[in-house]
């Protein structure tokens, strides 16, 4: 390969590690971090107190726990998951650490979070937000598994853990957004709304034009 | 893998078919959350009477959270209403019973039922005390202050008994 396509193409993974993985490292850690003070049962936290009514019943608090437990470790685990090193060099990290993505994810994660969607805060369409979101996370998760368990088709199978890690990720991006629409001064619920939808269909836009630039040249030996 | 894909789409389904039945009772009983946090007391009213569990929890959460708002002013208030007198050295009362009521009859003591029980001990024993030494005579003062004059003397150890000390006692009088 030519010294300036090889120069290009390091500059450009420099870039995507000090823009994207880094910022994306950090809040993962500090999403897992924060989870932490729930796991002291505790039912002064905000969060919780806003949700008393909720709490009062078994069943959303075992979904609560178990959902935060289930997203602290599959946001962990999938930081692993998008390294081209390990996939090369240490491939058994790569599958151990995917099956305890996906069966957190299909098992625990996807199915208490669906639940706690009929109680989300905000009004009908940021419910459905919501649940629209657990599906998909559900299914693009289904779909990664299966591409690659079943059909080894690994192409499709990286696609779809793009689209699974872009639902996983709207924990984060939602903060995110929160945080800077609250600078701006908005009002809580209006930014609350903003910040979901945005982060949700946000993040499924990026992921599909990662996938659309990912999979250019094999478009392209297509249509040749 | 196959059991594995089948379990997790049910566990999916099972949790939507739940969480729709639970929000259509919660619905139905009126008992759905409301994320409005400026009305609190109006939330509390609007659950009361309703599902008894839910609505429990959420009148004790309402109203603890009301009695932390009404701690801090109150704390602030006590403050700003404090006299000079309050750090006075005046002169506690010397009389011991008046100080025995005035320790007990603290606010924090008043609260409490036994405690208030026991002051009204004390003020029966008190008064009963009073009420013996104004009718009896003189004597079982006497013959007390001579018992303890016995007991706690830095005289000899005493090697014989009680009965027989009262019987030398009496013996010499006579």
């Amino acid at each position: 390969m030519h010294s300036r396509t090889l120069a290009a193409k390091k500059a450009r993974q420099g870039l995507t590690l000090l823009f994207f993985w880094l910022p994306v490292i950090f809040l993962s850690l500090l999403l897992v971090y924060n989870t932490l003070p729930y796991f002291s049962f505790r039912t002064d936290l905000s969060f919780i107190e806003e949700r008393a009514v909720l709490y009062a019943k078994s069943v959303w608090r075992f979904c609560f726990y178990t959902h935060i437990a289930a997203g602290a470790i599959c946001i962990s685990s999938a930081l692993l998951q998008f390294s081209s090193w390990i996939l090369k060099k240490r491939k058994s990290v790569h599958v151990i650490s995917g099956k305890i993505y996906t069966m957190v994810v299909l098992m625990i994660g996807a199915p208490t979070g669906f639940y706690m969607t009929f109680f989300a805060k905000g009004g009908f369409w940021e419910r459905a937000c919501f649940m629209l979101m657990a599906i998909f996370w559900f299914y693009s998760t289904y779909k990664g598994f299966v591409t690659a368990a079943r059909d080894k088709n690994f192409l499709a199978h990286k696609f779809w853990m793009i689209r699974s890690y872009a639902m996983a990720l709207t924990a984060i991006t939602f903060r995110v957004y929160h945080i800077v629409f609250y600078l701006l001064g908005w009002d809580h619920f209006d930014n609350y709304a903003v910040s979901l939808w945005i982060s949700v269909f946000g993040n499924a836009l990026i992921a599909e034009v990662i996938i659309y630039y990912q999979s250019r040249n094999y478009l392209q030996t297509l249509i040749a | 893998m196959k059991y594995f894909l089948i379990t997790s789409t049910f566990l999916m389904i099972a949790a939507g078919i739940y969480g729709a039945f639970d929000l259509s009772m919660d619905i139905r009983n009126g008992t759905l959350i409301q994320y409005d946090n400026e009305s609190e007391t109006q939330a509390a009213e609007f659950f009361s009477g309703k599902n008894p569990s839910v609505s429990k929890s959420n009148t004790i959460h309402v109203a603890q959270k009301v009695e932390k708002k009404k701690e801090k002013p109150a704390l602030v208030n006590s403050f700003f209403n404090l006299e000079i007198s309050d750090f006075s050295r005046a002169m506690p009362p010397m009389d011991y019973n008046a100080l025995l009521l005035d320790n007990l009859a603290q606010p924090d003591s008043l609260k409490n039922e036994d405690v208030a029980a026991a002051i009204n001990d004390t003020l029966t024993a008190i008064s009963e005390n009073k009420s013996a030494r104004a009718t009896d005579s003189l004597a079982p003062a006497k013959e007390e202050r001579r018992f303890k004059f016995a007991l706690y003397s830095r005289g000899k150890p005493r090697t014989v008994s009680r009965t027989a000390v009262d019987t030398i006692h009496s013996s010499t009088q006579k």
